[in-house]
């Protein structure tokens, strides 16, 4: 017996009724919703990249005042994983949203016949429908008919044929969506548990409608199988050639990262090298050097590699957009499986190398808790946008003066050996937890679309952008305080070595010495490293302070940090910073979980403390633990 | 009647029936994978990788273990 769950009491002020679209993956629901809504809600051709429910008004151009609810893709009322777990329950007003006094079954025109399924589940709920059938332009351009008076009629719904490019339809599917607010809706049924002869039932009804529409467009007759993505999957999907691509593409990705970059790198680097050199050479008093050293240095420390963070938005977001993720995803299932994930797995892993924080979001589109939860696990290991700045500065050392490519095939390796340990994690965590009767792929590759490049683009720089609000407060406030604890008590020293050596944060960093020394490097690294939990650049411009870049004629703060560090001494006499301590440090910086943001969305994910706890302590520890031992390995094979 | 994984690279027929784990044969008909609906064999990536294939205007990958569901 269906359970019959009944609407709240109609609310009679338009402005507060509310109108959730529903539709599959990738059908559109998120282009047409910032079509709505005049706001630009991230969309990409890839299914599954809405992940969570989203809220906005309907904008003031279409005269009218309602509230639309975006909610991730879901081929049914029956949920398979937490994302479309999301939209049923969205659907059946189980957030703090209530129910959706409408809802706009949104339909992709070019995959019509499949996506009856869903609204037929819809209709037989008694939900209040309007239906939105997207891609109008397309279906024009492929030069296919669709009667929207023939199919509203076979539907027995209100049919709206829409394009979210050219606002075709919208005006009109704003006034059938004002015309159901005048129908009060039958009480719902709750999502049914059909058994095989009412799933039969269903079938059948589905198919009956299904033919009925299909004879309406002349695209999508039964057999037809060709589009033009599949002359691009020949090469890119090959059984034997697609995996070489996925490779290549892969490796030109983050190798792009460094020569890519370089020029406007060089660019914000002489901006900032030579106004922390002008103001140091105008004001040589102590608010002098607060604000060459401890605020231009360290920040334009820091600063110089957000270039190379937006290259590597830029490269994800054209993998997105191109249709190519999704390929890329079912390329790597195999693989993947082999150490408990799932080819689902690949966009959290690789967006985790931008950050991990929706990253971890990301993971919720994988289906099975067991797979999702060892994506989770190892999202922190991969190698995010903040420890870009760490890496490229530890790489400019130890390929100083070489080609571009060098340090570019060296950071490949640091992505690679990120995933490697991610690997061995996930391989760890497939061995002892209980086994998931239900993994499964099924994964829909969308057509092949050329990038909008302006589009891509400005969301990479609004991505970059974000990235700088929300990096550039911390790394201020801890570049004063850095600052502050460089140059006090001992101020009015001689020379900056004994200014440093009498500073506060001598006295700190020289307790943590101890544990430093077996990674090779003194309590000045070891003080960069403990500000790093703050956030991980932080290390860059406490390198930048604590070497004091500005002192050095240098034309650029890169080139002056890199002197100071292959200048800098142990007590001993001996070279500080040296191809085993750089090599041990990126070890450390590759494994450590610092960012206490991801430790927080962690918690949400996992719903409990624990398994963040064990995140934080494990991976800290054998960063440690394996940065001592390449650093003595590396010494006792004769490096220095 | 054969399994989809039986096939070769290249062949297309109508499905017969969808057989197997009741979740993945549920997703199967919900994608719109259902009996008498013709499937194509686009792609069989190696080892063991998944198969890539076309009905209608969609593209899907499905692991063995789900074209094994599918028969032909």
């Amino acid at each position: 017996m269906h359970k019959s769950v009944a609407y709240k009491t109609p609310v009679e002020d338009a402005a507060k009724k509310a109108v959730l679209l529903m539709g599959a993956p990738n059908s559109g629901k998120t282009s047409l919703f910032n079509a709505l809504t005049s706001l630009s809600h991230k969309t990409v051709n890839y299914p599954g990249s809405t992940i969570d429910y989203s809220m906005g008004k309907v904008a003031e151009k279409f005269r009218s005042q309602f509230s639309l609810i975006d909610v991730p893709g879901t081929y049914s009322l029956f949920p398979k994983s937490p994302e479309e777990q999301v939209a049923v329950d969205t659907l059946y007003g189980k957030t703090h949203l209530g129910f959706a006094h409408t809802i706009v079954a949104v339909l992709d025109g070019t995959q019509l016949s499949r996506h009856l399924y869903m609204l037929e589940q819809l209709r037989q709920a008694q939900f209040n429908l309007v239906v939105a059938i997207t891609m109008a332009d397309i279906l024009e351009s492929e030069g296919a008919v669709v009667d929207g008076k023939m199919l509203s009629e076979t539907l027995g719904l209100p049919v709206v044929l829409v394009s979210s490019q050219t606002h075709q339809g919208l005006d009109q599917l704003v006034s059938c969506i004002e015309q159901s607010f005048g129908c009060l809706p039958q009480p719902l049924l709750a999502p049914p548990l059909w058994d095989d002869q009412k799933k039969s039932i269903l079938i059948s009804e589905n198919n009956r409608l299904r033919d009925k529409v299909i004879q309406t467009s002349s695209s999508m007759e039964p057999g037809t199988l060709i589009h033009a993505s599949d002359s691009v999957d020949k090469w890119l999907m090959h059984p034997w050639l697609g995996p070489l691509f996925f490779v290549a593409i892969m490796t030109l990705l983050f190798t792009s990262i460094f020569w890519a970059a370089a020029p406007l790198m060089d660019m914000i680097d002489e901006w900032f090298g030579s106004a922390a050199q002008s103001i140091s050479q105008a004001d040589s008093s102590l608010m002098g050097d607060f604000f060459a050293n401890g605020i231009v240095a360290s920040m334009g420390a820091v600063l110089v590699f957000v270039p190379q963070i937006l290259i590597l938005f830029l490269g994800i977001s054209i993998l997105e957009e191109t249709g190519y993720l999704a390929r890329a995803c079912s390329l790597i299932d195999k693989p993947l499986s082999l150490i408990g994930l799932n080819g689902r797995s690949f966009v959290p892993l690789l967006s985790g190398n931008a950050c991990a924080i929706p990253a971890m979001m990301a993971a919720r589109t994988i289906p099975s808790k067991r797979e999702k939860f060892i994506t989770l696990f190892i999202v922190p290991l991969m190698s995010c946008s903040a420890r870009l700045p760490v890496y490229a500065l530890l790489l400019s050392f130890l390929f100083w003066g070489q080609q571009a490519w060098k340090p570019g095939i060296a950071l490949a390796m640091i992505y690679g050996f990120s995933l490697i340990i991610g690997a061995l994690f996930a391989s760890l965590l497939d061995m002892y937890l209980p086994k998931d009767q239900h993994s499964f792929l099924i994964h829909e590759l969308p057509q092949y679309r050329k990038p909008m490049l302006r589009k891509i683009l400005l969301q990479s720089l609004e991505k970059t952008w974000s990235y700088v609000k929300k990096a550039g407060p911390i790394i201020f406030v801890f570049a004063v305080i850095l600052w502050i604890a460089t140059t006090f008590p001992n101020y009015k020293a001689s020379t900056d070595v004994e200014k440093l050596n009498g500073s506060f944060a001598a006295s700190m960093g020289k307790a943590i010495e101890p544990i430093m020394k077996p990674m090779g490097v003194d309590w000045r690294v070891g003080t960069g490293l403990v500000s790093a939990f703050a956030a991980r650049e932080i290390f860059v411009s406490a390198m930048a302070l604590i070497f004091n870049v500005t002192d050095v004629d240098e034309d650029s703060l890169q080139a002056s940090l890199l002197q100071k560090m292959r200048e800098a001494q142990t007590p001993e006499g001996y070279p500080l910073f040296t191809i085993s301590s750089v090599i041990g440090l990126i070890i450390f910086f590759v494994i450590a979980l610092q960012c206490m943001s991801t430790v927080g969305v962690a918690r949400k994910e996992f719903g409990n403390w624990t398994v963040p706890l064990v995140q934080v302590v494990l991976f800290n520890v054998v960063a440690y633990g394996l940065a001592v031992i390449a650093v003595q390995s590396l010494r006792f094979l004769g490096f220095s | 009647m054969s399994s989809l994984i039986d096939k070769p690279t290249g062949f297309c027929g109508p499905i017969q029936a969808l057989e197997g784990d009741a979740v993945l044969v549920e997703r199967l008909y919900e994608i719109g994978l259902t009996p008498h609906e013709w499937v194509k064999i686009k792609q069989k990536m190696v080892l063991q990788g998944p198969l890539i294939i076309g009905f209608r205007q969609a593209t899907f990958a499905l692991r063995r273990e789900e074209a094994q569901c599918i028969k032909v």
